[in-house]
């Protein structure tokens, strides 16, 4: 059927999202491009989609074996297509620099993750309880048990995890390829 | 005791307490909601007011969370069917639509193409029922009574035809995995043609009642700026979207279903004000029939399921983000499945969400009277905000 | 003053095409149902609450196997049964607790319910216990009025309903 939307093609040099085309397990899978980036280059890597005009979609997190996994969606008006950056938090220390200061809408995004798994955003203004009680005590509701954790090769398997630099050459391309037009003429 | 108690406290709650620390002497702390009938359900709003302006604004959510997420993460995927259509009970079809259609991807289920366009229908039919309900509550919040009967009128209408099919007047869980759960039949066909006749004819009406209306003009217009680039700093998105200028629609951008086989407009106005999103939504319920007319038109045959459409999914390993059209903007359901029969994550994007998350930006300086007709002009439907 | 007489003007204009559509309206035939003097006529697609339905030879029985699809695929576990093969040992129990009397009657030791209880309360009329019933021994109810006082009310013995429903066939 039509609706199966087939990724845009990627340049030879991120080897690795053309793999997980390859697998073809999940035909769609919603991201016209999306990569791992360190967690120290979120901030840069945020500042480079705003000014390619993207906007943020939402914040998801999900609790691993490593720790967290913050995904951050984006699209755009003008050219469609979702970005996805993905982060990964060790358990110990779930930090990561707060990006409300580049899309204020953020914030509210990152209260939730706050709220939901405990993940601190540092710079962030208002870091108090958004949906769940203030006066609520006990863990994160979202934490999931021990043995229920699953780790990133089990969840993302076939790419690799490491995070590619905001400066380099891919990134960019990453976010110049990112666009659904293709397939959107296809169908 | 306790009376005396809570005389002396002046302090406020938890989040008065936070929102508290100003220089100012003159100015007062208020609090809009969350029993405020304006706020359409349990939303409160911290107000520091000087007069009647407010200087700082700031939403409080969080009154009828029900933990939605967690929930999809212990039941399996067709346990989680009644679940989406509850948060934003307004435009219920299209939440089913949006976590159906995600674990349909991911698995790779095949729709017919008869379910697709049934799908269309009945979401598209949702669609009006939610602008009008938003219409008639919006103009009760600016003081019009009588425009609300009108309004219900017509949505119990299309409630009646679309009970007959799904079995719910409300909180439709009408889509399945590979299709929907009842066929459709000459009836329903008929009456939904009938009915949208009756609605080209009363939306010539509410025109010159309501859109036209001076008194309703002078409470709208120049009301409550969003810029586009607002707009994109805080993700909003639907009619909050398009009545900025900017005319983005998912049924177009990312066109999912068998969308990209009608024909209708994506209205946009660039006021940015409530009357621009105002009539983004009247206009958008003219589309929506225009759809539903072309859809019923030529409406294929075959089956409204498939047949081999699993009944206990388990999708493979891996991760979908999935976003559609609804009422209010867009819908996205990113899920994360670790193969098992439940998902691994799940978490909803809220368009409400978003597009209220803007507000305590855009209200600075307005009038308390204005803050209300704000309010109603992102059209929020707490629920689904607070998920 | 040309701008206080315009918009003058212009409000008096729009209460006028107000009066009018009030008017036009005001002699069309009324829409609203008074309840209770009078009832929506059609409801056809109403779900109600589920009940079980009867085997067209014998409305005392139903059609239920006791498989439990339903108690599985319920998202808020609100149906509970216990299941008994009317041959074996529980049979007797069975009867006493209340169920059919023609159960021993049956040559094939088929498993059927001997308690069927839905709590209405938690339920979310999703019809996917209808949906999954491999024998379409479930329906949904058409009573549209229904009320009570106290939660208990709405713990529902489907198979009580049944009886209820046979005998009340046969006057």
């Amino acid at each position: 059927m039509d609706e199966k939307k087939a990724k845009p093609e990627k340049p030879a040099g991120v080897v690795k999202a053309a793999k997980q085309e390859e697998s073809a397990e999940p035909i769609y899978t919603g991201y016209d491009s999306d990569c791992f980036i360190e967690r120290q280059d979120l901030l840069n890597a945020v500042q480079k989609l705003d000014q390619a005009g993207f906007f943020l979609e939402d914040v998801s997190c999900m609790h691993i074996t490593e720790g967290f996994h913050l995904v951050y969606h984006f699209d755009r008006f003008d050219q469609p297509g979702r970005m996805g950056l993905r982060v990964v938090l060790d358990r110990e220390n779930p930090e990561v620099d707060s990006i409300s200061e580049i899309y204020p809408g953020a914030s509210w995004h990152e209260r939730e993750c706050f709220d939901f798994f405990g993940v601190r955003f540092t710079g962030h203004p208002n870091l108090i309880p958004l949906l769940l009680d203030p006066d609520f005590e006990g863990p994160p509701p979202l934490l999931k048990e021990e043995s229920a954790l699953k780790d990133l090769n089990h969840l993302y398997p076939d790419r690799g995890h490491t995070g590619i630099s905001p400066e380099s050459a891919d990134f960019t391309r990453e976010i110049n390829n990112c666009s659904n037009q293709k397939s959107r003429n296809k169908s | 005791m306790s009376s005396m108690d809570l005389r002396l406290d002046t302090s406020g709650d938890y989040y008065a307490r936070k929102f508290q620390p100003t220089k100012r002497e003159d100015t007062l702390i208020l609090n809009m909601g969350p029993q405020h009938p304006s706020t359409h359900g349990v939303l409160r709003i911290l107000l520091e007011i000087e007069g009647e302006y407010i200087l700082r604004a700031d939403p409080v959510l969080g009154y009828v969370h029900r933990m939605h997420e967690k929930m999809g993460e212990v039941m399996s995927y067709p346990q989680y069917y009644p679940n989406p259509p509850r948060t934003d009970y307004l435009h219920a079809l299209a939440w089913n639509w949006a976590h159906v259609a995600a674990v349909e991807r991911l698995m790779g289920i095949e729709v017919p193409e008869r379910a697709e366009y049934i799908r269309v229908i009945t979401c598209e039919l949702n669609r009006i029922t939610s602008h009008l309900l938003w219409w008639g509550a919006y103009l009760l919040d600016l003081g019009a009574f009588t425009p609300i009967m009108y309004s219900f009128d017509d949505r119990e209408r299309i409630q009646d035809i679309l009970q007959r099919i799904t079995g719910s007047r409300l909180t439709y869980c009408y889509y399945r995995f590979g299709g929907v759960s009842d066929d459709i039949d000459d009836r329903f066909v008929e009456d939904t043609r009938r009915h949208c006749a009756v609605m080209k004819e009363r939306f010539k009406m509410f025109k010159s009642l309501v859109t036209d209306n001076f008194i309703l003009r002078k409470r709208v217009e120049e009301i409550g700026e969003i810029p586009l680039e607002t707009c994109r700093k805080y993700g909003a998105t639907g009619p909050v979207l398009r009545g900025s200028g900017k005319a983005y629609d998912v049924r177009r951008a990312e066109p999912y279903s068998v969308y990209d086989r009608f024909d209708f407009n994506i209205p946009a106005y660039d006021t940015c004000d409530a009357m621009g999103r105002y009539l983004v939504r009247m206009d958008e319920m003219q589309e929506s029939i225009k759809i539903i007319e072309q859809a019923l038109d030529t409406l294929p045959e075959g089956d409204y399921i498939h047949p081999k459409a699993p009944k206990r999914p388990k999708p493979p390993v891996g991760d979908i983000y999935f976003a559609l059209e609804g009422a209010r903007g867009k819908i996205g359901i990113h899920l994360v499945s670790d193969g098992g029969k439940s998902p691994y994550r799940i978490k909803l994007r809220a368009p409400g969400y978003s597009n209220l998350s803007l507000f305590s930006e855009v209200a600075q300086g307005t009038l308390i009277s204005d803050a209300v007709s704000i309010l109603g002009s992102l059209d929020l439907v707490i629920p689904e905000i607070d998920r | 003053m040309i701008k206080t007489l315009r918009e003058t003007i212009g409000g008096l204009w729009s209460l006028l095409v107000g009066m009018k559509i009030t008017a036009i309206n005001f002699k069309s035939p009324e829409i609203t149902v008074h309840y209770p003097r009078q009832v929506v006529p059609d409801l056809e697609g109403f779900r109600g609450h589920i009940e079980l339905v009867p085997k067209e030879d014998d409305p005392f029985k139903s059609k239920c196997t006791a498989c439990s699809n339903c108690v599985r695929i319920c998202p808020t576990s609100c149906i509970s049964m216990k299941a008994a093969k009317p041959k074996k040992k529980e049979a007797p129990a069975a009867e006493a607790e209340g169920s059919q009397e023609p159960a021993a009657k049956k040559p094939k030791a088929k498993p059927e319910p001997v308690l069927f209880e839905l709590n209405f309360n938690y339920c979310s009329l999703c019809g996917l216990c209808v949906q999954s019933c491999p024998t379409n021994a479930l329906r949904f109810s058409d009573d549209v009025y229904l009320a009570g006082f106290t939660r208990q009310e709405f713990v529902f013995d489907l198979l009580a309903r049944l009886q209820n429903q046979a005998q009340k066939k046969e006057q």
